[in-house]
């Protein structure tokens, strides 16, 4: 009984860290939408991300 | 005369923009500065630092250099 | 209509409208440029959906923030317009209006601030202004909700309704509009005035957008020609005839009386003031740290402390024990999830009491003074005073900061901004002072974390100094900043605000820091030799104690401190939380326990590395999408540590010749 406690107490807690850790990373590397503050506000998906800036002296 | 001149708390009509920088200028517009029109002097900052003008009610900050191209006459 | 975008002047209160209309709590502020990005929010009442973009004064884009209204309305596809006023501002506002009524959409306006148009002395007449502009218009106050029924009306039954309003211009612009208007073919019919107008505006965002047509060239044939032909520059002659335009409507409808002298007149005078506006800035700010830790925040720290150390741990502890777990899993969530998690939690009266003073620095209007003030300062470093507020922001978390960049009209200033805010200290390090604060500096805690948070502004203006000498040479730039009229601070809005940046801070303890402390502990009870090994000999102290040989020129070379420093990268609150498991004990007794690896001096030394050595993930991924190049983000991500590196070094050599 107490076997199967600890089994579960200890994949949820192990399990749950894994996918938060690895998702943490994945949105960083994804850039752009994914890791947008707004997206769950957000509907469309040209969130027009500003063009590089250090190549652009336009103006 | 330029805007920097100004007095503190001097009311004068701006009369001429055109040696204003292009991309400031039309901020400047689409402000409601525009030539013409009549500002204050609120604040001015110290070692030529930015000061503050009044126009319509509304006020904006702007540098020393930008208010020396600003041409305007007393009222 | 089901698409509704709302346009109109920065910082007049279109976010506050939003959130009131779809009930959401976006960020609001007062001070120009609150909202970068448009965002798109439902109204369910009546199932339609609201855009709220960023504040633009024209369509003719200037900043980056500002061409996302124009690339908006050229590029996707919406049925009707909310456009918002200043009523106290009519003049300027209306501007921006007429743009927008040339557009022929459905369009409604919103005339807010009738409260503050009132206390200047201002009336408009309506009635009349609905039947000349020949639209909707309802007065409204956003801030409170007043009138925003009137919006809901206006919208229901409006369902088709359709607009014409035509400003006629003179005789050869007029010709020139006709010609151009039959070439655009590719453009809705219903719009191609507007389009024709912008484009003889020289409107960029137009020019791009029709670049690839093949009558592009006889466009602009056109433009040259009409130019010459009247002799004065195109948008100023358009300009001016709409002046005239607005001119005769306000005569007619609005009636400015006398005005009240404000009372914040006089405190603006103060606040501004040329040579106390710096020393008042700074007073506020140590203010706000004696209020963070010493007067409320402090305080209700230590009971909820003894509370997780205590009570909790023990029922968590005895309720374990009673199910039968392991002590495998006692010590996994006692030692390592209680103490990692439970280490940063107990900082959340700090954090919301911060967050509470930077809501109200931000709805206030004292933003843009701190610009204005600093901008002597910062132009000597290469900036510009409205990088002072990305800074600012940067205080609450360094990712809005680096978004708040945007408003920044210069690219090189903006890439500048972005370089340095990750050296504002955020609120994330907050634990971190606090713990160091409360065991090595208990007396002057506020004036330690103020030197810190003051350390962080003058290595951020050296680095923009140094850089724009070399890497990032500047050309001249521009300073323009909009002071906004102060508010009252709404105690609605401000706790809104203060929660939904203190809900950010609980997602981070339920997700990373979570995460980050069952790795740590694991790491820490797993060794070459086996599990349960003594701290010592475990993967932990391997790893930190590679790490942590680089830190002993800077005091604090422990397996420790190194191991602390590679979790902060994942999130700097978890420097705390492994502190707390290393050290295995909870707080209370955390501060005392390190007394014996660190002295007052390593100690500061490690925060200052701590303030400055690394931006945090969140952070490196905002970088990246805001700078859009790998090269920057980095040289942003790396070139940190070697700057807390030689401050550390600077700070523990020069306090060893003292003590």
């Amino acid at each position: 009984m107490s076997i199967i406690i600890n089994v579960v107490i200890g994949s949820i807690i192990f399990g749950y860290a894994g996918v938060t850790l690895y998702k943490s990373i994945k949105k960083q590397k994804k850039g752009k939408c994914a890791a947008c503050s707004l997206q769950k506000s957000c509907t469309t998906n040209t969130c027009a991300p500003p063009a590089k800036i250090n190549d652009s002296n336009q103006h | 005369m330029d805007l920097h001149a100004v007095q503190l708390g001097e009311k004068v009509k701006v009369k001429d923009l055109q040696q204003v920088d292009a991309l400031l200028m039309k901020r400047l517009n689409a402000f409601g500065i525009k030539e013409g029109c009549q500002v204050c002097m609120v604040q001015k900052g110290w070692f030529s630092g930015a000061c503050i003008m009044e126009c319509q009610g509304q006020k904006i900050g702007l540098r020393k250099k930008d208010l020396m191209n600003i041409k305007v006459e007393q009222l | 209509m089901r698409r509704l975008a709302l346009i109109g002047n920065p910082n007049i209160g279109k976010t506050s409208l939003f959130n009131t209309l779809t009930n959401s709590y976006e960020y609001v502020g007062n001070w120009s440029g609150v909202t970068v990005e448009k965002k798109v929010g439902q109204v369910k009442k009546l199932n339609k959906e609201i855009i709220d973009l960023p504040g633009v004064y024209t369509l003719n884009p200037i900043s980056r923030d500002e061409s996302v209204v124009t690339t908006f309305l050229l590029e996707e596809q919406i049925d009707g317009l909310l456009n918002i006023i200043d009523a106290s501002n009519f003049e300027r506002n209306m501007q921006l209006t007429l743009d927008l009524l040339e557009l022929r959409k459905p369009i409604i306006i919103c005339l807010n601030m009738m409260d503050v148009a009132k206390k200047k002395g201002i009336s408009i007449n309506i009635e009349k202004l609905q039947s000349t502009l020949g639209v909707p218009v309802i007065p409204i106050v956003a801030r409170t909700g007043k009138g925003i029924e009137g919006i809901y009306q206006a919208l229901e039954s409006t369902s088709q309704l359709e607009q014409h309003f035509t400003l006629t211009y003179d005789t050869p612009i007029e010709t020139a509009i006709a010609t151009i208007e039959d070439l655009l073919q590719n453009v809705a019919a219903e719009q191609r005035r507007w389009c024709a107008i912008q484009f003889l505006m020289g409107n960029q965002a137009i020019d791009a957008f029709l670049q690839n047509e093949g009558y592009f060239h006889k466009i602009q044939t056109i433009r040259t020609a009409l130019a010459n032909e009247i002799g004065e520059s195109l948008s100023g002659a358009i300009t001016n005839q709409r002046d005239s335009y607005i001119a005769t409507i306000k005569n007619e409808l609005v009636i400015q009386e006398k005005s009240e002298k404000q009372w914040t007149e006089h405190i603006d005078k103060v606040l501004t003031h040329p040579v106390l506006g710096v020393p008042i800035f700074l007073a506020l700010m140590y203010f706000m740290f004696q209020a963070t830790f010493a007067w409320i925040g402090g305080p209700l720290s230590d009971l909820l402390d003894r509370f997780v150390g205590g009570p909790f741990s023990e029922t968590v502890y005895n309720g374990l024990t009673a199910i039968g777990a392991s002590s495998f899993i006692i010590h996994l969530i006692c030692d390592g999830i209680i103490a990692g998690v439970g280490g940063v939690i107990v900082f959340i009266p700090q954090i919301f009491v911060l967050f509470f003073f930077i809501s109200l620095l931000e709805d206030s209007g004292y933003m843009a003074r701190i610009a204005v003030v600093m901008d002597r300062l910062m132009e000597f470093f290469g900036l510009n005073g409205k990088a002072f507020i990305p800074m600012i922001i940067s205080f609450g978390c360094n990712v809005p900061g680096i978004m708040a960049a945007r408003t920044i009209e210069q690219p090189k200033e903006r890439l500048l901004t972005i370089l340095v805010a990750p050296f504002m200290s955020c609120s994330a390090r907050l634990p971190v002072y606090a713990l160091f604060g409360a065991a090595f500096f208990a007396k002057h805690q506020s004036l330690v974390v103020l030197s810190l948070y003051l350390l962080g502004i003058v290595i951020a203006l050296i680095v923009t100094k140094l850089l724009s000498m070399t890497l990032l040479k500047n050309e001249t730039s521009v300073f323009f900043v909009e002071l906004p009229s102060y508010h009252m601070p709404q105690l609605k809005t401000l706790w809104r605000s203060t929660w939904e940046k203190g809900k950010g801070f609980l997602r981070k303890a339920g997700t990373i820091i979570f995460a980050g402390s069952v790795i740590i502990w694991l790491l820490s009870y797993i060794g070459p030799h086996g599990t349960n090994v003594a701290m010592d000999e475990s993967f932990l102290a391997m790893i930190g104690g590679a790490f942590g040989v680089l830190f002993i020129p800077l005091g604090f070379g422990t397996w420790q401190a190194g191991a602390s420093l590679i979790s902060g990268f994942l999130a700097k609150e978890v420097i705390v939380s492994t502190m707390a498991i290393i050290y295995g004990v909870n707080e209370g007794v955390l501060s005392s326990t390190m007394t014996t690896h660190f002295n007052a001096l390593s100690a500061y030394t490690f925060l200052v590395f701590v303030l400055l050595y690394m931006p945090c993930l969140a952070t490196v991924g905002a970088i990246k999408r805001e700078t859009q190049s790998t090269k920057w983000t980095l040289f942003a991500t790396i070139y940190p540590f070697v700057v807390a590196y030689l401050i550390a070094l600077v700070v523990y050599t020069i306090g060893n010749l003292f003590i």
